[in-house]
Protein backbone atom coordinates (compact mmCIF):
# COMPACT_ATOMS: atom_id res chain seq x y z
CA UNK A 1 0.00 0.00 0.00
CA UNK A 2 1.62 3.23 -1.04
CA UNK A 3 2.24 5.93 2.24
CA UNK A 4 -0.19 8.59 1.55
CA UNK A 5 1.64 11.95 2.68
CA UNK A 6 -0.63 13.79 5.60
CA UNK A 7 1.93 16.26 7.07
CA UNK A 8 5.14 17.76 5.90
CA UNK A 9 6.96 20.46 7.61
CA UNK A 10 9.69 21.78 5.40
CA UNK A 11 12.84 23.84 6.33
CA UNK A 12 10.92 25.62 9.68
CA UNK A 13 12.21 28.75 11.75
CA UNK A 14 10.83 30.68 14.11
CA UNK A 15 12.41 33.41 16.68
CA UNK A 16 10.90 35.54 19.14
CA UNK A 17 13.23 39.08 19.27
CA UNK A 18 16.57 37.40 19.41
CA UNK A 19 15.25 33.96 21.06
CA UNK A 20 15.71 31.59 18.17
CA UNK A 21 13.34 28.73 18.67
CA UNK A 22 12.84 26.42 15.42
CA UNK A 23 16.12 26.24 13.53
CA UNK A 24 15.10 24.18 10.26
CA UNK A 25 12.72 21.97 11.48
CA UNK A 26 12.10 18.79 8.75
CA UNK A 27 9.15 16.36 9.40
CA UNK A 28 7.16 14.31 7.37
CA UNK A 29 4.40 12.26 8.48
CA UNK A 30 2.11 9.70 6.86
CA UNK A 31 -1.46 8.81 7.57
CA UNK A 32 -2.22 7.21 10.59
CA UNK A 33 1.11 7.62 12.56
CA UNK A 34 0.92 8.48 15.93
CA UNK A 35 3.53 10.54 16.31
CA UNK A 36 5.13 11.46 19.70
CA UNK A 37 7.43 14.14 20.19
CA UNK A 38 9.71 14.80 23.48
CA UNK A 39 12.40 17.21 24.31
CA UNK A 40 13.53 18.79 27.76
CA UNK A 41 11.50 22.02 27.97
CA UNK A 42 12.61 25.35 25.72
CA UNK A 43 13.51 22.52 22.99
CA UNK A 44 10.90 24.32 21.46
CA UNK A 45 8.71 21.34 20.39
CA UNK A 46 5.60 23.11 21.40
CA UNK A 47 6.07 25.99 19.14
CA UNK A 48 6.90 23.39 16.26
CA UNK A 49 3.46 22.09 16.78
CA UNK A 50 1.95 25.67 17.38
CA UNK A 51 3.72 26.28 13.86
CA UNK A 52 1.80 23.45 11.83
CA UNK A 53 -1.69 25.68 12.58
CA UNK A 54 -0.08 28.79 12.81
CA UNK A 55 -0.79 29.64 16.42
CA UNK A 56 2.74 30.69 15.79
CA UNK A 57 3.50 31.89 12.26
CA UNK A 58 6.73 30.55 11.15
CA UNK A 59 9.58 33.52 9.65
CA UNK A 60 10.93 30.68 7.36
CA UNK A 61 9.68 27.26 5.81
CA UNK A 62 6.59 25.51 4.70
CA UNK A 63 3.31 23.46 6.37
CA UNK A 64 1.87 20.70 4.17
CA UNK A 65 -1.40 19.13 5.43
CA UNK A 66 -2.70 16.59 3.29
CA UNK A 67 -1.41 17.99 0.14
CA UNK A 68 -2.52 21.68 0.88
CA UNK A 69 1.04 23.69 1.38
CA UNK A 70 0.84 27.01 2.90
CA UNK A 71 3.94 28.89 3.35
CA UNK A 72 5.86 31.40 5.48
CA UNK A 73 6.53 33.66 2.97
CA UNK A 74 3.27 33.41 1.43
CA UNK A 75 0.60 33.07 3.61
CA UNK A 76 -2.84 34.97 3.89
CA UNK A 77 -5.76 34.54 6.25
CA UNK A 78 -7.31 32.77 4.36
CA UNK A 79 -4.96 30.10 3.12
CA UNK A 80 -4.49 29.87 6.89
CA UNK A 81 -7.90 29.04 7.89
CA UNK A 82 -8.06 26.44 5.20
CA UNK A 83 -5.18 24.99 6.76
CA UNK A 84 -6.41 25.11 10.46
CA UNK A 85 -10.06 22.98 9.33
CA UNK A 86 -7.50 20.13 8.19
CA UNK A 87 -6.76 20.50 11.94
CA UNK A 88 -7.99 19.93 15.22
CA UNK A 89 -6.15 21.01 18.41
CA UNK A 90 -6.28 19.62 21.95
CA UNK A 91 -4.74 22.31 24.55
CA UNK A 92 -2.50 21.97 27.18
CA UNK A 93 -5.52 24.29 29.27
CA UNK A 94 -8.46 22.73 27.30
CA UNK A 95 -9.32 26.12 26.22
CA UNK A 96 -13.28 24.91 26.16
CA UNK A 97 -15.59 27.97 24.93
CA UNK A 98 -16.56 29.04 28.67
CA UNK A 99 -19.98 30.31 27.36
CA UNK A 100 -20.61 26.78 26.01
CA UNK A 101 -21.70 23.56 27.88
CA UNK A 102 -20.07 20.45 26.89
CA UNK A 103 -22.26 19.76 23.92
CA UNK A 104 -22.07 22.86 22.70
CA UNK A 105 -18.29 22.54 22.86
CA UNK A 106 -18.30 19.75 20.43
CA UNK A 107 -21.59 21.22 18.41
CA UNK A 108 -19.92 24.62 17.67
CA UNK A 109 -17.24 23.78 15.16
CA UNK A 110 -19.48 21.65 13.21
CA UNK A 111 -22.07 24.34 13.51
CA UNK A 112 -19.59 27.13 12.83
CA UNK A 113 -17.12 26.04 10.35
CA UNK A 114 -18.57 23.06 8.35
CA UNK A 115 -22.02 24.77 8.61
CA UNK A 116 -23.94 21.97 9.85
CA UNK A 117 -27.55 21.47 10.60
CA UNK A 118 -28.03 22.41 14.21
CA UNK A 119 -30.28 19.30 15.49
CA UNK A 120 -28.00 16.66 13.18
CA UNK A 121 -24.29 18.58 14.67
CA UNK A 122 -25.91 17.58 18.59
CA UNK A 123 -26.64 14.27 17.54
CA UNK A 124 -23.32 13.93 16.19
CA UNK A 125 -21.94 15.79 19.12
CA UNK A 126 -23.86 13.76 22.00
CA UNK A 127 -22.06 10.64 20.26
CA UNK A 128 -18.75 12.22 20.25
CA UNK A 129 -19.16 13.02 23.90
CA UNK A 130 -20.11 9.20 24.55
CA UNK A 131 -16.65 8.15 22.55
CA UNK A 132 -15.11 10.04 25.69
CA UNK A 133 -17.55 9.00 27.94
CA UNK A 134 -19.07 11.90 28.80
CA UNK A 135 -22.29 11.94 27.83
CA UNK A 136 -24.20 12.42 31.40
CA UNK A 137 -22.04 15.61 31.55
CA UNK A 138 -23.19 16.82 28.67
CA UNK A 139 -25.49 19.72 29.69
CA UNK A 140 -22.34 21.16 32.12
CA UNK A 141 -20.33 23.98 31.73
CA UNK A 142 -16.68 24.04 31.44
CA UNK A 143 -15.93 25.54 34.96
CA UNK A 144 -18.67 22.91 36.46
CA UNK A 145 -16.38 19.92 35.01
CA UNK A 146 -13.11 18.69 36.25
CA UNK A 147 -9.66 18.70 34.41
CA UNK A 148 -9.52 15.55 32.99
CA UNK A 149 -13.23 15.74 31.97
CA UNK A 150 -12.82 19.06 30.63
CA UNK A 151 -9.50 17.56 28.49
CA UNK A 152 -11.83 14.75 27.57
CA UNK A 153 -14.52 17.33 25.82
CA UNK A 154 -11.58 19.30 24.42
CA UNK A 155 -10.97 15.98 22.73
CA UNK A 156 -13.75 15.42 21.47
CA UNK A 157 -14.54 18.78 19.92
CA UNK A 158 -11.09 18.35 17.92
CA UNK A 159 -12.53 14.67 17.21
CA UNK A 160 -15.78 15.62 15.87
CA UNK A 161 -13.92 18.09 13.08
CA UNK A 162 -13.02 14.71 11.52
CA UNK A 163 -9.55 16.61 10.87
CA UNK A 164 -6.66 15.15 8.51
CA UNK A 165 -4.27 15.23 11.59
CA UNK A 166 -4.99 15.69 15.17
CA UNK A 167 -2.53 17.77 17.07
CA UNK A 168 -2.24 17.67 21.07
CA UNK A 169 -0.04 19.95 23.27
CA UNK A 170 0.93 18.77 26.22
CA UNK A 171 -2.65 17.32 26.83
CA UNK A 172 -1.78 16.14 30.52
CA UNK A 173 1.04 18.83 31.94
CA UNK A 174 -2.19 20.64 33.94
CA UNK A 175 -3.83 17.80 35.03
CA UNK A 176 -3.94 16.64 39.12
CA UNK A 177 -1.73 13.47 38.78
CA UNK A 178 -4.72 11.48 39.56
CA UNK A 179 -6.57 12.88 36.21
CA UNK A 180 -4.04 11.73 34.28
CA UNK A 181 -4.58 8.09 33.51
CA UNK A 182 -8.71 9.19 32.06
CA UNK A 183 -7.42 11.32 29.83
CA UNK A 184 -4.50 9.31 28.75
CA UNK A 185 -6.31 6.25 28.18
CA UNK A 186 -9.32 8.45 26.20
CA UNK A 187 -6.30 9.44 23.61
CA UNK A 188 -5.03 5.73 23.50
CA UNK A 189 -8.55 5.05 22.50
CA UNK A 190 -8.33 7.55 19.55
CA UNK A 191 -5.26 6.51 18.60
CA UNK A 192 -6.31 2.75 18.00
CA UNK A 193 -8.70 4.57 15.31
CA UNK A 194 -6.19 5.34 12.78
CA UNK A 195 -6.17 8.94 12.76
CA UNK A 196 -3.21 10.90 12.30
CA UNK A 197 -2.09 12.36 15.61
CA UNK A 198 0.92 14.78 16.89
CA UNK A 199 1.29 14.63 20.47
CA UNK A 200 4.05 16.95 22.42
CA UNK A 201 4.37 15.55 26.04
CA UNK A 202 6.21 14.33 29.02
CA UNK A 203 4.49 10.90 29.69
CA UNK A 204 7.15 8.31 27.87
CA UNK A 205 5.57 5.30 29.25
CA UNK A 206 3.01 6.63 27.06
CA UNK A 207 4.93 7.46 24.17
CA UNK A 208 6.03 3.66 24.38
CA UNK A 209 3.11 2.08 24.23
CA UNK A 210 1.08 4.48 22.28
CA UNK A 211 3.02 5.95 19.53
CA UNK A 212 4.02 4.49 16.16
CA UNK A 213 7.30 6.50 16.13
CA UNK A 214 9.06 9.41 18.79
CA UNK A 215 10.73 12.25 17.75
CA UNK A 216 13.31 13.81 20.00
CA UNK A 217 13.62 17.48 20.09
CA UNK A 218 16.03 19.66 21.19
CA UNK A 219 17.63 22.59 20.45
CA UNK A 220 15.10 23.98 17.84
CA UNK A 221 16.25 20.61 16.29
CA UNK A 222 14.96 16.98 15.64
CA UNK A 223 17.43 15.13 17.22
CA UNK A 224 16.29 11.79 16.67
CA UNK A 225 13.27 10.21 14.68
CA UNK A 226 12.36 6.55 15.21
CA UNK A 227 10.23 3.85 16.71
CA UNK A 228 9.35 4.14 20.41
CA UNK A 229 12.22 1.07 20.83
CA UNK A 230 14.97 2.70 18.74
CA UNK A 231 14.45 6.23 20.24
CA UNK A 232 13.34 5.47 23.66
CA UNK A 233 15.21 2.02 24.69
CA UNK A 234 18.47 2.35 22.19
CA UNK A 235 18.57 5.97 21.78
CA UNK A 236 21.50 6.58 19.52
CA UNK A 237 22.63 10.47 20.23
CA UNK A 238 23.86 11.07 23.56
CA UNK A 239 21.36 13.91 24.08
CA UNK A 240 18.82 11.56 23.78
CA UNK A 241 20.38 9.19 26.25
CA UNK A 242 20.99 12.08 28.64
CA UNK A 243 17.42 13.68 28.60
CA UNK A 244 15.86 9.83 29.13
CA UNK A 245 18.40 9.39 32.14
CA UNK A 246 17.29 12.31 33.57
CA UNK A 247 13.58 11.50 33.60
CA UNK A 248 14.18 7.91 34.21
CA UNK A 249 16.06 9.18 37.56
CA UNK B 1 -46.92 67.92 54.07
CA UNK B 2 -48.83 69.71 51.22
CA UNK B 3 -45.67 70.59 50.00
CA UNK B 4 -44.20 67.40 50.19
CA UNK B 5 -46.82 65.48 48.17
CA UNK B 6 -47.42 68.19 45.49
CA UNK B 7 -43.28 68.66 44.76
CA UNK B 8 -43.77 64.53 44.74
CA UNK B 9 -46.45 65.02 42.13
CA UNK B 10 -44.11 67.47 40.09
CA UNK B 11 -40.83 65.02 40.61
CA UNK B 12 -43.20 61.98 39.30
CA UNK B 13 -44.42 63.98 36.04
CA UNK B 14 -40.59 64.77 35.56
CA UNK B 15 -39.03 60.86 35.95
CA UNK B 16 -40.46 59.48 32.11
CA UNK B 17 -38.02 62.43 30.81
CA UNK B 18 -34.85 61.56 33.50
CA UNK B 19 -35.33 57.52 32.48
CA UNK B 20 -35.70 58.65 28.59
CA UNK B 21 -32.87 60.72 28.30
CA UNK B 22 -30.57 57.93 30.34
CA UNK B 23 -31.83 55.69 28.31
CA UNK B 24 -31.10 57.26 25.01
CA UNK B 25 -27.64 58.87 26.37
CA UNK B 26 -26.44 55.03 27.62
CA UNK B 27 -26.84 53.90 24.35
CA UNK B 28 -25.66 56.39 22.30
CA UNK B 29 -22.43 55.98 25.06
CA UNK B 30 -22.07 52.95 24.36
CA UNK B 31 -22.32 53.38 20.45
CA UNK B 32 -19.51 55.80 20.34
CA UNK B 33 -17.90 53.71 23.45
CA UNK B 34 -17.93 50.91 20.67
CA UNK B 35 -16.66 53.12 17.56
CA UNK B 36 -13.40 54.21 20.70
CA UNK B 37 -13.18 51.34 21.16
CA UNK B 38 -12.08 50.43 17.71
CA UNK B 39 -10.00 53.38 17.15
CA UNK B 40 -8.11 52.83 20.52
CA UNK B 41 -7.47 48.99 19.94
CA UNK B 42 -6.23 49.69 16.38
CA UNK B 43 -3.33 48.36 14.93
CA UNK B 44 -1.85 51.75 13.45
CA UNK B 45 -0.08 53.35 16.40
CA UNK B 46 -1.05 57.02 15.16
CA UNK B 47 -4.61 56.19 15.33
CA UNK B 48 -4.28 54.47 18.24
CA UNK B 49 -2.26 57.47 19.61
CA UNK B 50 -5.11 60.25 18.26
CA UNK B 51 -8.22 57.96 19.95
CA UNK B 52 -6.30 57.65 23.43
CA UNK B 53 -6.11 61.80 22.82
CA UNK B 54 -9.27 62.23 22.23
CA UNK B 55 -10.79 59.31 25.12
CA UNK B 56 -8.56 61.47 27.59
CA UNK B 57 -9.83 65.06 26.18
CA UNK B 58 -13.62 63.96 26.23
CA UNK B 59 -12.91 62.30 29.88
CA UNK B 60 -11.23 65.12 31.07
CA UNK B 61 -14.20 67.60 30.66
CA UNK B 62 -16.56 68.33 33.14
CA UNK B 63 -20.58 67.07 32.03
CA UNK B 64 -21.77 70.58 32.69
CA UNK B 65 -19.65 72.09 29.69
CA UNK B 66 -20.78 69.33 27.28
CA UNK B 67 -24.33 70.84 28.00
CA UNK B 68 -23.11 74.68 28.37
CA UNK B 69 -21.52 74.58 25.09
CA UNK B 70 -23.84 72.32 23.05
CA UNK B 71 -26.61 74.18 24.04
CA UNK B 72 -25.19 77.56 22.78
CA UNK B 73 -24.18 76.10 19.73
CA UNK B 74 -27.65 74.78 18.97
CA UNK B 75 -28.58 77.19 16.82
CA UNK B 76 -25.37 77.40 15.06
CA UNK B 77 -25.60 74.17 14.53
CA UNK B 78 -29.17 73.59 13.79
CA UNK B 79 -29.23 76.58 11.27
CA UNK B 80 -25.79 75.48 9.42
CA UNK B 81 -27.28 71.82 8.50
CA UNK B 82 -30.84 73.37 7.74
CA UNK B 83 -28.93 75.79 5.17
CA UNK B 84 -27.05 73.11 3.83
CA UNK B 85 -29.30 70.86 2.98
CA UNK B 86 -31.09 73.52 2.09
CA UNK B 87 -34.61 72.24 4.42
CA UNK B 88 -35.39 75.89 5.74
CA UNK B 89 -37.83 74.17 8.39
CA UNK B 90 -35.72 75.13 11.79
CA UNK B 91 -37.52 76.93 14.15
CA UNK B 92 -35.08 79.11 16.41
CA UNK B 93 -38.19 79.61 18.73
CA UNK B 94 -38.05 75.38 19.28
CA UNK B 95 -34.24 74.15 19.48
CA UNK B 96 -34.19 70.36 19.92
CA UNK B 97 -33.05 71.19 23.86
CA UNK B 98 -33.18 67.21 24.61
CA UNK B 99 -31.36 65.75 21.68
CA UNK B 100 -28.63 68.06 22.05
CA UNK B 101 -28.18 67.40 25.87
CA UNK B 102 -28.56 63.38 25.14
CA UNK B 103 -25.62 63.87 22.89
CA UNK B 104 -23.78 66.08 25.44
CA UNK B 105 -24.26 63.38 28.73
CA UNK B 106 -23.19 60.42 25.88
CA UNK B 107 -20.07 62.09 24.55
CA UNK B 108 -18.95 62.39 28.27
CA UNK B 109 -19.99 58.83 28.90
CA UNK B 110 -18.21 57.61 25.49
CA UNK B 111 -14.73 57.32 26.43
CA UNK B 112 -15.99 54.71 30.29
CA UNK B 113 -17.83 52.91 27.35
CA UNK B 114 -14.73 52.52 25.90
CA UNK B 115 -12.61 51.52 29.07
CA UNK B 116 -15.33 48.98 29.58
CA UNK B 117 -15.16 47.96 26.92
CA UNK B 118 -11.51 47.62 26.02
CA UNK B 119 -11.12 46.08 30.08
CA UNK B 120 -13.63 43.42 29.12
CA UNK B 121 -11.73 42.32 26.22
CA UNK B 122 -8.76 42.18 27.82
CA UNK B 123 -9.97 39.80 30.70
CA UNK B 124 -10.91 36.87 28.29
CA UNK B 125 -7.98 34.22 28.10
CA UNK B 126 -5.75 34.01 24.97
CA UNK B 127 -6.95 30.70 25.09
CA UNK B 128 -10.81 31.42 23.95
CA UNK B 129 -8.86 33.23 21.33
CA UNK B 130 -6.57 30.53 20.47
CA UNK B 131 -9.09 27.46 20.92
CA UNK B 132 -11.42 29.89 18.23
CA UNK B 133 -8.42 29.90 15.53
CA UNK B 134 -7.37 26.56 15.84
CA UNK B 135 -10.76 25.45 15.08
CA UNK B 136 -10.64 27.57 11.71
CA UNK B 137 -13.27 30.33 12.58
CA UNK B 138 -13.74 33.50 10.64
CA UNK B 139 -12.70 36.70 12.66
CA UNK B 140 -16.25 37.65 12.56
CA UNK B 141 -17.40 33.92 13.84
CA UNK B 142 -14.90 34.15 16.72
CA UNK B 143 -15.98 37.71 18.46
CA UNK B 144 -19.96 37.23 17.71
CA UNK B 145 -20.05 33.55 19.12
CA UNK B 146 -17.34 33.63 21.70
CA UNK B 147 -15.84 36.60 22.54
CA UNK B 148 -18.09 39.56 22.57
CA UNK B 149 -20.81 37.14 24.52
CA UNK B 150 -18.12 36.40 27.38
CA UNK B 151 -17.34 40.19 27.37
CA UNK B 152 -20.85 41.36 27.85
CA UNK B 153 -21.53 38.97 30.86
CA UNK B 154 -17.87 40.59 32.26
CA UNK B 155 -18.82 43.69 31.16
CA UNK B 156 -22.08 44.25 32.87
CA UNK B 157 -21.22 45.28 35.99
CA UNK B 158 -19.24 47.66 35.17
CA UNK B 159 -21.85 48.58 32.62
CA UNK B 160 -24.66 48.95 35.75
CA UNK B 161 -22.15 51.50 37.36
CA UNK B 162 -22.05 54.17 34.74
CA UNK B 163 -26.07 53.17 34.07
CA UNK B 164 -26.85 54.53 37.41
CA UNK B 165 -24.14 57.38 37.30
CA UNK B 166 -25.74 58.63 34.15
CA UNK B 167 -28.84 58.36 35.69
CA UNK B 168 -27.61 60.80 38.44
CA UNK B 169 -25.58 62.51 35.87
CA UNK B 170 -28.89 63.54 33.72
CA UNK B 171 -29.63 65.53 36.43
CA UNK B 172 -27.77 67.94 35.35
CA UNK B 173 -29.81 68.74 32.29
CA UNK B 174 -32.36 70.66 33.94
CA UNK B 175 -29.77 73.40 33.58
CA UNK B 176 -30.37 73.74 30.12
CA UNK B 177 -34.03 73.68 30.65
CA UNK B 178 -35.00 70.33 30.20
CA UNK B 179 -37.28 69.78 32.65
CA UNK B 180 -36.97 66.26 33.86
CA UNK B 181 -36.47 65.02 37.79
CA UNK B 182 -34.15 67.80 39.04
CA UNK B 183 -35.54 70.52 36.56
CA UNK B 184 -39.26 69.53 37.96
CA UNK B 185 -38.01 70.18 41.77
CA UNK B 186 -35.87 73.46 41.34
CA UNK B 187 -38.70 74.97 39.20
CA UNK B 188 -41.28 74.08 41.88
CA UNK B 189 -39.02 75.16 44.78
CA UNK B 190 -38.34 78.64 42.83
CA UNK B 191 -41.93 78.24 42.72
CA UNK B 192 -43.35 77.28 46.16
CA UNK B 193 -39.39 79.09 47.66
CA UNK B 194 -39.46 75.86 49.67
CA UNK B 195 -36.05 75.06 48.82
CA UNK B 196 -35.04 71.82 51.30
CA UNK B 197 -38.17 70.04 51.05
CA UNK B 198 -38.34 69.84 47.25
CA UNK B 199 -34.50 68.26 47.16
CA UNK B 200 -34.99 65.85 49.88
CA UNK B 201 -38.24 64.60 47.67
CA UNK B 202 -36.41 64.51 44.86
CA UNK B 203 -32.99 63.06 46.08
CA UNK B 204 -35.39 59.96 47.63
CA UNK B 205 -36.83 59.74 44.09
CA UNK B 206 -33.62 59.15 42.60
CA UNK B 207 -32.38 57.42 45.35
CA UNK B 208 -35.66 54.92 44.68
CA UNK B 209 -34.96 54.63 40.97
CA UNK B 210 -31.30 53.80 41.58
CA UNK B 211 -32.08 50.80 44.09
CA UNK B 212 -34.79 49.55 41.46
CA UNK B 213 -31.59 49.53 38.62
CA UNK B 214 -28.91 48.44 41.12
CA UNK B 215 -30.75 45.35 42.07
CA UNK B 216 -32.09 44.71 38.04
CA UNK B 217 -28.29 44.35 36.97
CA UNK B 218 -27.31 42.53 39.82
CA UNK B 219 -29.52 40.28 39.04
CA UNK B 220 -28.44 40.48 35.50
CA UNK B 221 -24.90 39.56 36.55
CA UNK B 222 -26.01 36.90 38.68
CA UNK B 223 -27.86 35.24 35.52
CA UNK B 224 -25.24 36.33 32.65
CA UNK B 225 -22.88 34.89 34.01
CA UNK B 226 -24.06 31.43 35.78
CA UNK B 227 -21.66 29.51 33.16
CA UNK B 228 -19.16 30.71 35.27
CA UNK B 229 -20.49 29.50 38.72
CA UNK B 230 -19.73 25.73 39.65
CA UNK B 231 -22.85 23.93 40.68
CA UNK B 232 -26.20 21.78 39.08
CA UNK B 233 -26.23 22.80 35.05
CA UNK B 234 -28.87 25.52 34.71
CA UNK B 235 -29.99 23.89 31.74
CA UNK B 236 -31.20 20.50 33.38
CA UNK B 237 -32.37 22.68 36.26
CA UNK B 238 -34.91 24.30 34.01
CA UNK B 239 -36.09 21.19 32.49
CA UNK B 240 -36.82 19.42 36.17
CA UNK B 241 -39.26 22.22 36.90
CA UNK B 242 -40.74 22.11 33.51
CA UNK B 243 -40.84 18.22 34.24
CA UNK B 244 -42.67 18.62 37.70
CA UNK B 245 -45.81 20.82 36.78
CA UNK B 246 -46.29 19.47 33.66
CA UNK B 247 -46.63 16.16 34.37
CA UNK B 248 -48.83 14.08 37.14
CA UNK B 249 -46.04 11.87 37.87
CA UNK B 250 -44.01 15.18 38.49
CA UNK B 251 -46.61 16.79 40.38
CA UNK B 252 -47.10 13.75 42.68
CA UNK B 253 -43.26 13.26 43.51
CA UNK B 254 -43.32 16.63 44.64
CA UNK B 255 -46.40 16.67 47.05
CA UNK B 256 -44.92 12.86 48.90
Amino acid sequence: MPEERMLSIKNVYKHFGDNNVLNGVNIEVNKGEVVVILGPSGSGKTTMLRCINFLEQANEGSITVNAYTVGAKEKSKKKIRNLRRKTAMVFQQYNLFRNRTAVENVMEGLVVVKKMHKEEARKKAEKALADVGLLEKKDFYPSQLSGGQQQRVGIARALVMEPDLLLFDEPTSALDPELVGEVLSCIRKVAKTGITMMIVTHEIAFAKEAATRVIFMEGGVVVEDGTPEEVIDHPKTERTQEFLARINA
Amino acid sequence: MEVYRTCLEKVLAGVPTTLSLTLWSVLLALLLGILLSFGVLSKWTPVRMLFSVLCSFLKGIPILIFLYVFHTAIDGIMGGIDHLFAFYTYDIRKPPTYIFAVFALALSYAPYMCDMITTALHTIPKGQWEACDAGGFTAWQKMTRIIIPQCVVIAIPNFGNHFVNLLKASSLACMVTIMEMMGEARNYATMSQRFLECYIVCAICYWVIFIVFEQAFRLLEKRAGRYLQPGVPIARRRRKLFHMTNTQEGIFEEVK
